[in-house]
């Protein structure tokens, strides 16, 4: 959950945001194609663990991340599941129907995806603050059930999501920054291949 | 005499109330059909199981709907709800299902981790295994120090909680199918669902709700015990009432036109009466409840039970001036008494077999022809002082027919017929086909059974009953076992299996993943190390290895667990106990074959089980009959002599070939049913050749005797032909056929009076 919070946040890159002001800015995408960092500070680890690599994300058909460094691993997310392939090609299909923690992440993932911020209802509280130049900040704050893997999430853009960090109760903290935005792009053969867990 | 009269009617009277009060209170009527059938398991467990799982199932009702689109499927599904929550005859409606929390999930099974699941260890460097797990955005539900190749986030992953087609849409469980998304809704009933009360509410309740549902493009599907209980009593309640009243019109009919009198009309009814009113009353006594099966059994009762009355009549009509009723009776009575005997051993013949719903039809049967014949000697006599009118009409025609039947029976053509007859009925005969399934016995409405393949398909639940019974001698051996028939998967058919061990592993299993834990944590330590971890931070995953043993107690009161607290039969006679549930839709041969060679697993499938019982009897019942043929064949032989027992025994015979060719050119099947049918068939059959063979001098009416009494026989089984239950169906096509050319043949074979 708590890693998995982003990867269930990232359709929000393309998805209109609550509280509709901030919305105005954020662009509507059904296909976008970007690259990530990912920094994540461990209390148990001696440096932070730098990631990198692209992500895709696809309103219809859920999301799909490609990590490069430091080794590489692909993660497919869709509302039917999570399929992960590692650099050996080894495959690891969850479906949402035997596992619950999957069929709730796709299901929040989906309600995302289709632009609907109120998927997180009960799982945090959504508080949006408008900066200048159409630039917003939204911060989510963990209801009981999620507190115990998520301390606070702070979500930054402007015409897409550009920044996302997540507060850990441990103290462990997570930083994505989103960049090299490149929407509606078709996706190719093998995108989709891997969106259909084929 | 007479005293002895007014002592019986009193006596029925008093049954009458009896009854009466009984049936008006509504419970005496059982329409739960598995009480009907005999205990199929030699283990008591395994009764017991089915036991406890069908009461589960049969206190809910499920009803899956699907609508125009996704979202109209949703908001069908929960108006429909709402509504019944409103009707308030459900214990609960559920529609929407609390999602799991993983958080409970996560502190509930995180103490046990170590005995839970072992990690994988790649061969050479660990480090990049370990990083990967650490950047991999899947959860893992432990600090990465504490679970750092994510062995226990994938065993918590793993965990199969819905094995069936359904998945959590929106807070609603739901089916995606190609004709759209179909919304599950179920309800808990208030009560039995063979309670009439419960039935009548709940399906108000469920129409109502399912009526202002109603819009183009929306459907309902619904299942449960509850609507099949229903509809067979429903069904079996027309079918009594329709069977009654044209087997009374039949009677009535046949008094008309042959006795033209209504003091004969009544005391013919009171006859049947009489009958009906002592089975139903010592039945319930005996058994406490009516299956609905013996009430329609019942009803074709009457027109062997009318019977004695009509023999008796035939003779009052013959007797003309010299009608003495005393004198008449005793004539008689050893026909009528050998008649009774031949029948009550036929109907006996279905006592043997430890068959409740069929030891119930034989003691009603019993007792109605009892009833009926007590009431003959005892009441008509001292009723019918008076001779009757003579009809000559009548006596020139019947006397004509005999004449005519006696030529035709002397006639040298008549055996070669006979032969003739018999190579080509013995042809039809030889193409029957043996078909034994149980739900011959059983046919619910093709509504109900449209509706509940399609929910099986959607849900992927298989509601065919099979399931595995484990067994043990503790809690650990039959979770150990569980695990050695889940090893057995994939099975033909079956998508999955739901058991306790998948969420409690053996503690054999255990033990295994706490011992290699123990073996591969320096290795890991060192991997976390390199991987970057605080030197630290390893140290305290090199903690104590968790708290132990896993206990099915303690799963069993968590929240999740709830789905499977009913597999787990814990402790019982034997030791313990639990079930596991096939998926999909399998079949019964393929599960068999996958618990071969697992000690302490037993398939239990009571349809099937139920289907080889009635195989069994079917064969004993063939035997029976054949002893039957015999008995009757040396009976008859020792009275009259081998040449004219032979004529006496050749009609009956004869009559069952024309009924079992009969029944293979209308498809019914040779089972136990229709076995029963030739048996009681041979009674009858022999009864009615009997009967003629003692005719007296004019001979008259001992024809017009047998002729309505075989009349009503007919009319009462023929109208089995109008029920639904395709044995029931079978049982009188295939008595009144018998009866039929029997009663026919019997006139052939007259030959001289006795």
């Amino acid at each position: 959950m708590r890693r998995a919070a982003w990867l269930v946040l990232a359709p929000a890159l393309c998805a209109q945001t609550v509280p509709e002001a901030l919305t105005a800015h954020l662009k509507a995408t059904s296909i976008l194609h970007a690259d990530f960092t990912q920094t994540r500070r461990l209390a148990a680890l001696s440096r932070p663990l730098k990631s990198s690599g692209s992500l895709v994300v696809s309103r219809e058909l859920g999301v799909l991340w490609r990590m490069a460094r430091p080794l590489p691993l692909t993660v497919a997310a869709g509302p039917k599941g999570v399929l992960e392939v590692d650099g050996a090609g080894r495959r690891t299909l969850r479906t949402a129907k035997d596992t619950p923690m999957v069929a709730r992440m796709g299901e929040i993932m989906k309600s995302l995806l289709e632009g609907r911020w109120s998927a997180l209802d009960g799982l945090f509280t959504v508080k949006g603050e408008s900066g200048k130049d159409g630039a917003w900040t939204i911060l989510l704050t963990p209801a009981p059930q999620t507190a115990a893997f998520i301390k606070a999430v702070r979500i930054r853009g402007a015409a897409f999501i550009e920044t996302i960090h997540v507060d850990e109760p441990s103290g462990d903290s997570m930083d994505l920054t989103f960049l090299n935005f490149r929407p509606e792009v078709p996706l190719t053969a093998e995108e989709r291949r891997l969106l259909a867990f084929e | 005499m007479r005293a002895r009269g007014w002592i019986w009617m009193a006596l029925l009277a008093g049954l009458a109330v009896f009854a009466g009060l009984r049936l008006a209170s509504g419970r005496a009527m059982e329409t739960d059909l598995l009480a009907m059938l005999p205990e199929t398991e030699k283990n008591p467990v395994a009764e017991q199981a089915i036991q406890t799982l069908t009461r589960t199932t049969q206190e809910r009702i499920v009803l899956l709907v699907r609508g125009a689109d996704p979202a109209d499927s949703r908001a069908a599904a929960l108006a429909l709800a709402r509504d019944l929550e409103a009707a308030r005859v459900f214990q609960d409606v559920s529609c929407e299902l609390p999602p799991i929390d993983p958080g409970e999930l996560v502190r509930f099974y995180a103490p046990y981790r170590y005995r839970l699941a072992a990690p994988e260890l790649p061969s050479g460097d660990l480090a990049p295994a370990i990083q990967a797990r650490l950047v991999s955005p899947i959860f893992s539900g432990m600090p990465p120090h504490l679970d750092p190749l994510g062995a226990f986030g994938g065993f918590l992953s793993s965990l199969p909680f819905q094995s069936t087609g359904l998945e959590l849409r929106d807070g609603l469980l739901a089916v995606t199918a190609p004709d759209g998304l179909h919304v599950m809704v179920t309800a808990g009933l208030r009560g039995s669902a063979f309670d009439p009360a419960v039935q009548a509410r709940s399906l108000r309740a469920v129409d109502a709700a399912a009526a202002r549902m109603a819009r183009p493009g929306r459907q309902l599907l619904r299942t449960g015990v509850m609507f099949y209980a229903a509809d067979a009593r429903l069904s079996a309640e027309r079918e009594m009432n329709l069977i009654s009243l044209l087997s009374t019109l039949g009677i009535v009919g046949l008094f008309a036109l042959t006795f033209r009198s209504v003091r004969h009309l009544a005391l013919g009814l009171l006859c049947v009466a009489a009958g009906l009113v002592s089975a139903v009353a010592v039945c319930l006594l005996i058994f406490g409840k009516l299956f609905l099966l013996t009430l329609v059994v019942g009803c074709t009762v009457m027109g062997v039970a009318v019977d004695y009355a009509f023999l008796y009549f035939a003779h009052h009509l013959g007797a003309g001036e010299a009608w003495e009723p005393g004198p008449a009776l005793r004539r008689i009575l050893p026909a009528l008494l050998l008649g009774l005997v031949t029948s009550l051993l036929g109907y006996a013949a279905l006592l043997a077999a430890p068959f409740p719903g069929l030891r119930q039809i034989a003691v009603f049967s019993m007792v109605a022809l009892a009833g009926s014949f007590l009431t003959v000697l005892l009441v008509l006599p001292s009723r019918l002082a008076a001779p009757m009118p003579p009809r000559p009409a009548l006596g020139a025609a019947l006397a004509r027919v005999l004449a005519r039947i006696q030529a035709w029976s002397g006639h040298r053509r008549t055996p070669l017929a006979v032969a003739a007859a018999v190579l080509v009925l013995g042809a039809g005969a030889s193409l029957s086909r043996v078909d034994d399934d149980v739900r011959g016995l059983i046919l619910p409405s093709q509504a109900l059974r449209r509706d509940e393949a399609r929910i099986q398909e959607l849900l992927k639940i298989s509601t065919a009953g099979a399931f595995f019974l484990v067994e043990g001698a503790d809690e650990g051996q039959v979770l150990a076992r569980e695990e050695a028939l889940r090893a057995r998967l994939p099975i033909p058919g079956v998508a999955g299996l739901m058991a306790v061990s998948a969420f409690v592993p053996s503690p054999a299993s255990q033990e295994a993943a706490l011992a290699r834990n123990r073996e591969v944590r320096p290795a890991l330590a060192r991997g976390m190390l390199d991987a970057g971890f605080r030197p630290e931070a390893v140290a305290s995953a090199q903690e104590a290895l968790g708290t132990g043993p896993l206990t099915v107690e303690a799963y069993l009161a968590t929240p999740f667990s709830i789905p499977l607290r009913q597999f787990w039969l814990g402790r019982t006679r034997h030791g313990y106990a639990s079930v596991v549930l096939p998926t999909g839709a399998p079949e019964s041969a393929a599960l068999s074959r996958a618990c071969v060679g697992l000690p302490g697993v037993t398939l239990v499938d009571k349809a099937s089980s139920v289907t080889g019982l009635l195989a069994h009897y079917r064969r004993v019942a063939a035997w029976a009959l054949a002893g039957a043929v015999l008995l009757v064949g040396l009976l008859l032989g020792a009275w009259y002599g081998a040449a004219t027992s032979l004529r006496l025994l050749a009609p009956a015979l004869l009559g069952m070939l024309a009924a079992l060719a009969a029944g293979a050119a209308l498809g019914f099947p040779l089972n136990l049913f229709t076995i029963m049918a030739l048996i009681l068939s041979l009674g009858l059959g022999v009864d009615y050749t009997v009967f003629l063979r003692e005719r007296d001098a004019a001979g008259t009416s001992a024809l017009l005797g047998v002729v309505l009494a075989s009349g009503s026989t007919l009319i009462s089984f023929g109208l089995l032909a109008i029920s639904h239950t395709p044995s029931l169906r079978a049982f009188g096509v295939t008595l009144a056929m018998a009866v039929l050319v029997a009663t026919l043949t019997s006139f052939l074979a007259l030959g001289e009076r006795a």
